[in-house]
């Protein structure tokens, strides 16, 4: 059964819009944290992919990523499982033709969906930073924008077979995710957790005995200011999603904003608390990590659930991010250097759950109530890692055999600033005695 | 991430399985199972419709992809003692 078109008034529409323009500062802000998580020497190169990848997810999304991710109600493939229809992928022509750029519901799932995937790709940056090539930041994220996010997108927020999963299988109101907690944080998360385990951890991170060596960030107040201008950006990723795919009105954006806010802030504080606990002194970087965890968080649960409610799935999104940090790099032995796979796929998978758990999701009439959103939500789970994990790391494992993504070891060494790009993000500095002696 | 070392937990990652041909074995092993998992969910969403059975079939289906994962992260190694 096709999940109906919503219906827009002009009004609905300019706000959406004005959301969809904030959503940038979210990647802005990611990019700062990035950076400022990584090492000096590789400062410009961050900054300089981050830019790259966005341009290139914008132009993926346009040849083909809006295609295969649709939008409810619009020509889609759909297969005859048992009766019930699945909506696998959609059947829209490339290059976004026949579609109307008219602040329809239609279009403005377009430029929402080419700003959130240009979000989604620089995710896998924090993991792979201080040794992750340009070139195969480019390549990586084409197979993103045209392959993972498009059609995981469109089974969540293109009428797909997750959405339907009420309509369908009387689970709820099917897969639920307001503002992209497992289309963009999730994918993109599992992503890093890809590309750190085909990358390898940077030279040096591990001692003979494996155990981690601390290379701490090298700027804490562009990661502290990316944390805060990240909050603005999901204040319109979270109103703009809910907006587009969860039928609330504008009215709604206040409690999304609250509720964003207060996710955030919890999880942020939490993390400060256990890593106060822990180590004796709140650790910046967690404490950022725990914030951007609360965020993407946040974006499934937004529009469903009380103010304390979302404290509830801050406090809990922080212990998460700042135990799995610990666990990834210690136990795991996976080097992710701006926490990238704990905040984003942690913190994400986390929120999808949680609207199980704590959200009040309206069930159709033709749906049989709601006591099975939480199983709709499990496998929305269980979708993202049995198979969104598998295909993009066979995607990239391939893409790592016919062109090599990590950078040779004499640019680890030198930095990727210098090694790449042929300048550095901090000429006026000499910081590294090292790169500048013959050897 | 510049975490503090905490010396009462030890790196675990890949340490049973240094052949590289048994980590591969292990890791496309562990990606199967992802993939069954994933499989069993669907078949029990399709295939029962009484609640409960529906729930159990589900979570069966989560614990076999938990397994694969537990496998795929076994076959990455952990790396050891790569100097600068």
């Amino acid at each position: 059964m096709p999940v109906s078109t919503p219906f827009f008034s002009d009004t609905a529409a300019a706000f959406c819009a004005a959301f969809i323009f904030m959503i940038p500062l979210a990647i802005a802000g990611l990019t700062l944290i990035n950076t400022g998580l990584g090492r000096t020497r590789s400062a410009a190169h961050l900054m300089m992919s981050s830019l790259c990848a966005v341009s290139i997810a914008a132009l993926v999304y346009l040849v083909c990523g809006f295609a295969w991710q649709g939008f409810a109600g619009r020509p889609a493939h759909v297969l005859t499982v048992g009766g019930k229809g699945w909506n696998w992928i959609a059947a829209e022509p490339f290059f976004w033709r026949h579609l109307a750029l008219d602040g329809s519901p239609a279009s403005l799932a377009a430029l929402f969906g080419m700003v959130s995937v240009g979000l989604a790709a620089i995710i896998p940056l924090g993991a792979g930073a201080d040794r992750w090539r340009l070139s195969g930041i480019c390549a990586s994220t084409v197979l993103l924008a045209g392959c993972t996010f498009p059609l995981f997108a469109h089974w969540v927020w293109g009428g797909g077979w997750l959405a339907q999963l009420g309509e369908n299988y009387g689970l709820g109101r099917g897969f639920v995710d307001a503002g992209g907690s497992s289309t963009i944080q999730a994918v993109g998360g599992l992503t890093a957790l890809s590309i750190a385990w085909i990358l390898g951890p940077r030279r040096g991170k591990y001692t003979n005995d494996g155990m981690p060596s601390a290379i701490p960030g090298h700027n804490a107040v562009l990661v502290v200011f990316g944390c805060l201008l990240a909050l603005a950006g999901w204040w319109g990723l979270n109103s703009a999603g809910a907006l587009l795919f969860s039928g609330v009105g504008p009215g709604e954006t206040v409690r999304i904003g609250v509720n964003t806010m207060l996710s955030a802030a919890a999880s942020a504080l939490m993390a400060a608390v256990i890593t106060q606990t822990r180590f004796g002194k709140p650790d910046v970087s967690l404490t950022a990590n725990g914030w951007v965890g609360g965020l993407a968080a946040s974006s499934a649960t937004c529009a469903f659930v009380r103010p304390a409610e979302a404290a509830a799935i801050g406090i809990l999104a922080g212990m998460l991010v700042t135990l799995s940090v610990e666990w990834f790099e210690l136990r795991m032995s996976v080097d992710d250097p701006g926490g990238s796979i704990s905040a984003h796929a942690m913190g994400g998978l986390w929120g999808v759950l949680s609207v199980g758990l704590f959200g009040r999701v309206a069930a159709p009439s033709s749906a049989g109530g709601n006591s099975g959103q939480w199983l709709a939500q499990v496998v929305g789970i269980a979708t993202l890692i049995g198979f969104v994990l598998p295909l993009t790391y066979g995607l990239n494992w391939l893409l790592n055999r016919i062109h090599p993504q990590r950078v040779a070891p004499e640019g680890e060494h030198q930095g990727m600033d210098l090694h790449e790009l042929g300048a550095g993000a901090y000429p006026e500095f000499i910081t590294h005695s090292d790169e500048f002696t013959q050897r | 991430m510049g975490l503090r070392p905490d010396a009462t937990l030890a790196p675990r990652g890949g340490g049973s399985f240094r052949n590289p041909g048994a980590r591969s074995a292990m890791k496309i092993l562990g990606f199967l199972l992802l993939l069954a998992g994933w499989g069993i969910v669907l078949a029990a969403v399709v295939l029962l419709m009484a609640e409960a059975p529906r729930a159990a079939f589900v979570l069966a289906g989560t614990g076999v992809e938990a397994l694969g994962l537990a496998l795929v992260i076994r076959a990455h190694p952990a790396p050891r003692g790569e100097r600068e």
